[in-house]
C-alpha cells in the first residue's frame, strides 16, 4: 500500500487530509513538528504531503521551496505535493477546498521532485526567504556574519595566548572587551533566537539542532562576560563555534538558493 | 524600502518615563534624522486629538507614519475615526499613514512581547527579560540617553512587523477559517445553518469573536468586547480588528473598502446566517481579492 507523508501542524487539516487519504486506499503517517531526521527515511514510493502555509512557532510560513530542494537532492522520484486553501490549479498542488474525487488519477499526473517545477508561493512567511537572510554576509539580520566574527576574535585570542603567550587577562582586556565580544555573541544570540523556532518546520532541521547545542553548550562563557579563561578552555568555545559553523556551510550550499 | 522618511508617533505611559513636554522626538541610530518617533502622552481629548493630527500633518510630506494609540489612555476605533477624518484626501493617501490601537502588553510594540520591540516597563525603552545562553537581562532599545537616539534594529524591526500588521491579520483570519471549517470544505451542499452552528460551538470560540470583530458586530463595551480582549491577554497577541476596519475606510482607497465591505456581507451570508446554503470557495474568493488589492506584503 502506498504511503502518505503528510508534514502538518494544524489537527483538523491533519484529521480531513487522514479520512480523504485512507478512503482512496492509502497508508497515512502524520509528521508533526519539528521535523526530525529519522522522519524522512522514507521508501522512494511515499507521497510526502506539505501541508502550506503551516502553523509554525505560531505563524503561518511557507516552507515549499526548501522542501523542494530538500527532497530533489535526498528524494527526487519522490512527489511532493503541496497541500492548501489557496486557489491555485498545479499538477502538484492539492486544494483542500476541492479535493480530487480520484486521488490516484491526480497523483498520477504530480510530477516527482527532482522535476524542474516551481511550487507556488503559498502567503505565509517565506521561509526561503527567511534562510537567504539568515546566510547573507554583511546584512543585518544575518547570523553567520555575526557567528563569523565571534569565531574569528576567539581565534586571534586563541593563537595570542598559544603562539605568544599573551596572559589571558591581557586578551581579555585588550582584544575580547575592546572589540565588544560580549556585546557581539548578545547580537549573534538575539538574531538566532529570532530565526531559530522558524525552522522546525524544514527537512533539515535536525541540523539547527546541533548548532543550537553547540551555542548553548558554549553560553556560559559569554554569560561569565568572557572573563573566564577556564571556560573558555574548558568549553571548546572555538571548536564548537567551528563545528556550528561547518554545519551552517553545508545547509547554505546545498538548500539556500 | 522607500527613500520616505519613517515616523513613528506613539501615545503611551511616557510620562512615568521622563517625559516632560506635550511631546519628544527621538531619532535612530545610523539613519538620517528624519526617521524618528515621537513620544506623546495625551488621554483622549478633543485637544489630545487635535495635537496628533497637527503632529501627523507637519510629517506626511516626507515620511510614513504610523500612529499607536493607546486603548488605556481612552482611545478606540472612534478615535481613529477622528484623527484620521480631519486630514485632507490627498494627506490621507499621499503615504503609508496607519493608524493602530494597542495595550495590556499583548502586541509587538512590547519588549516584554518581542525582545527586539520598543516599549519596556513604566514608560521606557527597556525591560528586564530572560533570555536564554544572553549575557545579562536588561534588554534596551536606546543607543545613546542623552542625544535621544534609539537602536536602529529596535526601531526597523517594529516598523516591518507593523507595516504588513493588517494584511498578516487578515491572511491569519482566512486560513484559520478554512482550517475550522475544512470538515465541511469538500460537501457538495453545506447545509443552512451549519455553518453557524459549528462557529458557535466552544472549541471555535475565538474565531467566532475574531469575526464579530471582524465584521464590526462587535460592540465598544460589550462583554463579547470584554471577552476578545481576555483571549487577547491569553493569546498574547493582537485579535481585534477595529482599527483594521477604521484604517480600510479612511486610508486604504474605495476599492479595498469595497471589497471589505463584499467581504463582511459574504461571512454574513454564509456564516452568520441560518438561511441559505453555504459557499466556502465564495468566502475565500472574497479573502483573497481584499489580500490582493492590500499593497502592503503580508510578511517581510
Amino acid at each position: 500500500m502506498r504511503e502518505i507523508l503528510c508534514v502538518a501542524s494544524q489537527l483538523q487539516v491533519v484529521n480531513a487530509m487522514k479520512k480523504y487519504f485512507t478512503d482512496g486506499g492509502f497508508k497515512f503517517c502524520h509528521l508533526a513538528l519539528p521535523v526530525s531526521d529519522e522522519a524522512l527515511l522514507v521508501g522512494s514510493d511515499t507521497v510526502v504531503v506539505l501541508m502550506s502555509p503551516i502553523v509554525c512557532n505560531g505563524k503561518y510560513l511557507s516552507a515549499e521551496l526548501p522542501w523542494k530542494q530538500y527532497l530533489r537532492e535526498h528524494l527526487p522520484n519522490n512527489l511532493l505535493i503541496i497541500a492548501g486553501f489557496s486557489d491555485f490549479q498545479g499538477d502538484n498542488y492539492l486544494d483542500l477546498l476541492h479535493l480530487p474525487k480520484n486521488i490516484k488519477a491526480f497523483l498520477n499526473r504530480a510530477e516527482i521532485a527532482g522535476g524542474s517545477w516551481e511550487p507556488a508561493y503559498t502567503g505565509g512567511l517565506d521561509v526561503a526567504e527567511q534562510l537567504r537572510r539568515f546566510f547573507e554576509g554583511h546584512g543585518d539580520e544575518s547570523v553567520t556574519d555575526e557567528l563569523n566574527n565571534t569565531l574569528r576574535i576567539l581565534k586571534i585570542a586563541r593563537d595570542e595566548m598559544k603562539r605568544h603567550q599573551a596572559e589571558y587577562q591581557s586578551v581579555w582586556k585588550d582584544l575580547l572587551l575592546a572589540n565588544r565580544l560580549p556585546s557581539k555573541w548578545n547580537t549573534l544570540n538575539n538574531r538566532w533566537i529570532n530565526y531559530y523556532p522558524n525552522f522546525e518546520c524544514l527537512p533539515f532541521f535536525g541540523t539547527f539542532v546541533q548548532v543550537n547545542l553547540a551555542l548553548q553548550h558554549i553560553a556560559p562563557y559569554f554569560n561569565s562576560n568572557c572573563e573566564e579563561e577556564a571556560l573558555f578552555w574548558e568549553l571548546d568555545c572555538i571548536e564548537h563555534l567551528e563545528h556550528a559553523k561547518s554545519a551552517l556551510v553545508k545547509i547554505e550550499q546545498h538548500y539556500v538558493k | 524600502m522607500t527613500n520616505r522618511n519613517r515616523v513613528m508617533l506613539i501615545v503611551w505611559w511616557w510620562k512615568y518615563g521622563g517625559l516632560e513636554e506635550a511631546w519628544d522626538e527621538w531619532t535612530v541610530a545610523g539613519y538620517p534624522e528624519g526617521h524618528k518617533l515621537i513620544r506623546m502622552d495625551e488621554p483622549r481629548s478633543a485637544a489630545g486629538t487635535a495635537l496628533i493630527r497637527s503632529c501627523v500633518e507637519d510629517h506626511l510630506e516626507n515620511s510614513d507614519v504610523f500612529i499607536f494609540l493607546h486603548r488605556n489612555h481612552g482611545y478606540n476605533q472612534q478615535a481613529i475615526e477622528e484623527i484620521l477624518s480631519g486630514l485632507s484626501d490627498h494627506q490621507r493617501h499621499i503615504s503609508q499613514l496607519k493608524c493602530f490601537l494597542f495595550g495590556e502588553g499583548n502586541d509587538d510594540l512590547y519588549i516584554a512581547k518581542q525582545p527586539r520591540a520598543l516599549l519596556g516597563t513604566k514608560g521606557t525603552f527597556r525591560a528586564n527579560m530572560h533570555l536564554p545562553n544572553h549575557h545579562g537581562n536588561l534588554i534596551d532599545a536606546v543607543a545613546n540617553p542623552a542625544t535621544h537616539q534609539l537602536k536602529r534594529e529596535h526601531f526597523d524591526f517594529v516598523w516591518k512587523v507593523y507595516s504588513h500588521a493588517f494584511k498578516a491579520k487578515v491572511f491569519e483570519l482566512k486560513e484559520d477559517l478554512l482550517t475550522a471549517f475544512v470538515d465541511f470544505s469538500n460537501m457538495d451542499l453545506i447545509p443552512s445553518g451549519e455553518l453557524y452552528r459549528y462557529i458557535r460551538l466552544p472549541e471555535n470560540r475565538l474565531l467566532f469573536l475574531r469575526l464579530l470583530s471582524f465584521t464590526g458586530r462587535m460592540r465598544k463595551g460589550s462583554d463579547l468586547e470584554r471577552e476578545l480582549i481576555q483571549w487577547e491577554s491569553r493569546e498574547k497577541r493582537s485579535l481585534f480588528f477595529d482599527d483594521f476596519s477604521t484604517n480600510l475606510k479612511t486610508t486604504y482607497g474605495e476599492l479595498e473598502g469595497r471589497i471589505y465591505k463584499n467581504l463582511v456581507e459574504a461571512i454574513k451570508t454564509h456564516i452568520f446566517s441560518v438561511q441559505g446554503e453555504a459557499d466556502l470557495p465564495s468566502i475565500r474568493g472574497q479573502f483573497e481579492s481584499l489580500l490582493s488589492v492590500m499593497s502592503e506584503a503580508t510578511y517581510i
